[in-house]
């Protein structure tokens, strides 16, 4: 297995700790932070429910939710990323890249469209459906006898566009037009609440896990086709099984927040400049990074115009373009 | 910080929001829906649960005509007093409020022409005078919920056709303080928003009177153009190379349609996401000739008015409101942005850009 062999890079027990503590801290930051500004025993006080209504209500009911919603979105489209990276060996791919995001925006846009009543709880099904099917979409595309890597990122571009116009046409033969809607479209962590926390929370807990789990799989996997068959590994079936998890990520992501773009597709790549190629550190790490930014960009986008915000999407497009741009210069 | 800018983003933005925002909970058809679902939720405004009917609704219909001297004697408000709002929600005020946080324009313009006094406003609000040095609570597309909970409201007064879709979430982040959306998608919303605000706040001295003189303003409008012939009205909001015509559905389209105006986008399907608003070709809107043109810009402030620019364009030099010169710009805040009770110094614009020519 090419481990991570450069002196460089960190060991992974330290760079997952100092993630964690990252992650903490970046939470921590964002719970204090706001549109009021709250003095410390305030802010305690709302977090323990010991202090004023006021503060319990901002604390609790409007910061935390929100804070945590931002971080399981970054840790899903994150290890989306490191998943799809995995499975195409392709550096470009990522849920957003492969079509995954604008089928999940899309399932999600056409049952606002079709069921406004629709209670919200169906949102994350939807997309994750929605993004399965990008994603077969995608893998079928791509078939011919098998997948080749290359063919299957370009499938994914095609699908990508795709479903996004499919989106523009569902909205544009709608007379219906929602916020919510809107919402898909730009990207937005305004208004998430603990409801939002536990649509999204399962599929960080029970995928995300399974996604830190499968690294090794995804090792395996960047040895090339033959060595992986070598080893006896069934290789179509087990990238099937891998795009899948990354549809469900990337699916529970999009119905929370929308479109996020640059979170998936950059976040492997610090990831893998901090400790190598060995796919078993670079999810978790990759996740805790992703967590981590999304939280720190959802609390600049809170507090640059305050009381008024922007979406975090715009945040996170202008901290991810140019980082992308600066690995892939970096590392090639 | 930088008001100019705000204030553009918020003529696209905003201005946007409250075009799509008035959409119905249900209904297709935008044309008359949008205009009749708040009406008709309002008009069902109940009388308090507990105490005996204050309600100051029942006589202003009847006699729109009177003075507004003649409203009748208000009862005070009793509370807890229980209301239906312009959602049709059922809300519950314990007491009379005294810490009142609006989040629209078109909010603080109807709860000052009601008698009552805020202690914050939305980013944009302006109107009335001195609302300005109020402290903001954000735009009203995306207010700042933790500052509202901070200011410690006891009656937060929400816009039913911009805010509609953030009802939940009001209701989530604000548990504790009573929520009441008002609004309007047609003028005589405003009037009935305002008697609503004035029995929350009890007020309904002022409020009847200041609601009575919209109806009164409408009447004498009516009253001057009688047995002048309607011109064929095009209105276009937006950018000359992309705009959205308003049809009767939307509030200046029906601010035109009591006036007697001929909306030449009546009876058209309505296109685009806005409900109310929808999309002309260049071809129809030759083919209806309209004799008069009243635009609404969209786009920073300082830029040319719609009106200058069609009147400059060479595709719409033969119809007769450009020849006659008979196309105007209108005011963003009082046609778009802020439905409310300057909607009466609308009409008296409109009825003399429709019917001075005569």
């Amino acid at each position: 297995m090419d481990s991570s062999a450069g002196g460089r890079q960190l060991a992974p027990t330290g760079a997952i700790a100092a993630a964690s503590l990252l992650l903490i801290v970046a939470i921590g930051i964002a719970v204090s932070l706001g549109a009021v500004r709250l003095s410390p025993d305030r802010l305690i006080g709302g977090l323990f429910d010991t202090g004023d209504a006021a503060a319990r209500q901002i604390v609790w009911h409007l910061r935390l939710p929100r804070v945590l919603v931002a971080a399981l979105v970054g840790a899903n489209l994150s290890l989306a990323g490191v998943l799809l990276q995995g499975v195409t060996r392709n550096p470009l791919a990522g849920p957003h890249v492969l079509g995954l995001s604008a089928g999940a925006g899309f399932a999600a846009i056409t049952v606002v469209v079709i069921a406004p009543g629709a209670p919200v709880e169906l949102a994350a099904p939807a997309a994750f459906a929605g993004a399965i099917a990008a994603a077969l979409v995608v893998y079928g595309l791509a078939w011919r006898g098998g997948i080749s890597p290359v063919r299957f990122a370009l499938s994914g571009v095609a699908t990508a566009a795709l479903f996004a116009a499919l989106s523009t046409a569902v909205l544009a033969s709608s007379d219906l037009f929602t916020q919510s809607v809107l919402s898909f479209l730009a990207g937005g962590l305004f208004s998430r609440d603990w409801d939002d926390v536990r649509q999204i929370f399962p599929y960080t807990l029970v995928i995300g896990g399974a996604a830190v789990v499968v690294g090794g799989t995804l090792n395996v996997l960047a040895l090339g086709d033959d060595i992986a068959r070598s080893l006896g590994m069934r290789v179509e079936r087990t990238r099937l099984f891998l795009v899948v998890l990354a549809a469900g990520l990337a699916g529970s992501a999009v119905a929370v927040s929308g479109m996020l773009a640059f979170v998936g597709l950059v976040m492997p790549h610090v990831a893998r400049l901090i400790v190598g190629n060995d796919n078993r550190v670079i999810a978790p790490l990759a996740a805790l990074l992703g967590a981590s930014l999304l939280v720190f960009a959802d609390t600049f986008a809170r507090l640059v115009i305050a009381p008024a915000e922007i979406p975090v999407g715009i945040v996170t497009a202008v901290i991810g373009a140019p980082v992308f741009l600066l690995l892939i210069r970096t590392r090639t | 910080m930088n008001d100019r800018w705000l204030r553009g983003v918020f003529a696209v933005g905003v201005g946007a929001a409250l075009m799509f925002a008035a959409c119905s909970d249900s209904d297709d058809d935008a044309d008359s829906a949008a205009t009749s679902q708040p009406t008709t939720a309002a008009a069902a405004t109940t009388a308090p649960t507990q105490a005996p009917a204050p309600v100051a609704t029942e006589a202003p219909t009847a006699a729109p005509t009177t003075a507004p001297t003649a409203a009748p004697t208000e009862v005070p408000t009793e509370y807890p007093l229980t209301v239906r709002d312009l959602l049709g929600r059922e809300v519950t005020i314990a007491a009379a409020p005294q810490r009142i946080v609006t989040t629209s324009p078109s909010a603080i313009e109807m709860l000052y022409a009601a008698g009552g006094e805020a202690i914050a406003r939305s980013q944009t609000s302006v109107h009335p005078d001195g609302v300005s040095d109020l402290p903001s609570i954000g735009p009203s597309y995306a207010p700042a919920f933790e500052a509202i909970i901070e200011l410690g409201p006891d009656l937060v007064i929400a816009d039913a056709s911009a805010q509609a879709h953030l009802a939940e979430a009001f209701g989530g982040a604000l548990r504790g303080s009573a929520v009441i959306f008002i609004g309007a998608v047609g003028y005589e919303d405003v009037a009935t928003s305002i008697r609503l605000i004035g029995q929350v706040i009890d007020s309904n001295t002022t409020a009847e009177a200041s609601a009575n003189s919209m109806e009164l303003a409408l009447n004498e409008m009516l009253a001057s153009s009688t047995g002048k012939t309607a011109p064929r009205v095009l209105i276009m909001n937006g950018a000359i190379n992309d705009f959205f015509v308003a049809m009767p559905g939307s509030f200046v389209g029906n601010l035109v349609d009591e006036l007697g105006g001929v909306n030449v986008s009546e009876g058209q399907p309505q296109i685009g996401r806005y409900p109310g608003y929808t999309q002309l070709s260049l071809e129809a809107i030759i083919d209806t000739d309209p004799q008069v043109i009243l635009t609404i810009t969209a786009g920073p402030p300082g830029g040319p008015s719609l009106a200058d620019l069609v009147m400059d364009d060479p595709t719409f030099a033969g119809l007769a409101a450009v020849v006659n010169g008979r196309v105007h710009d209108l005011d963003l805040e009082i046609y778009l942005q802020a439905p409310g009770p300057r909607a009466a110094d609308g009409v008296r614009e409109l009825t003399t850009l429709l019917y001075a020519a005569e």
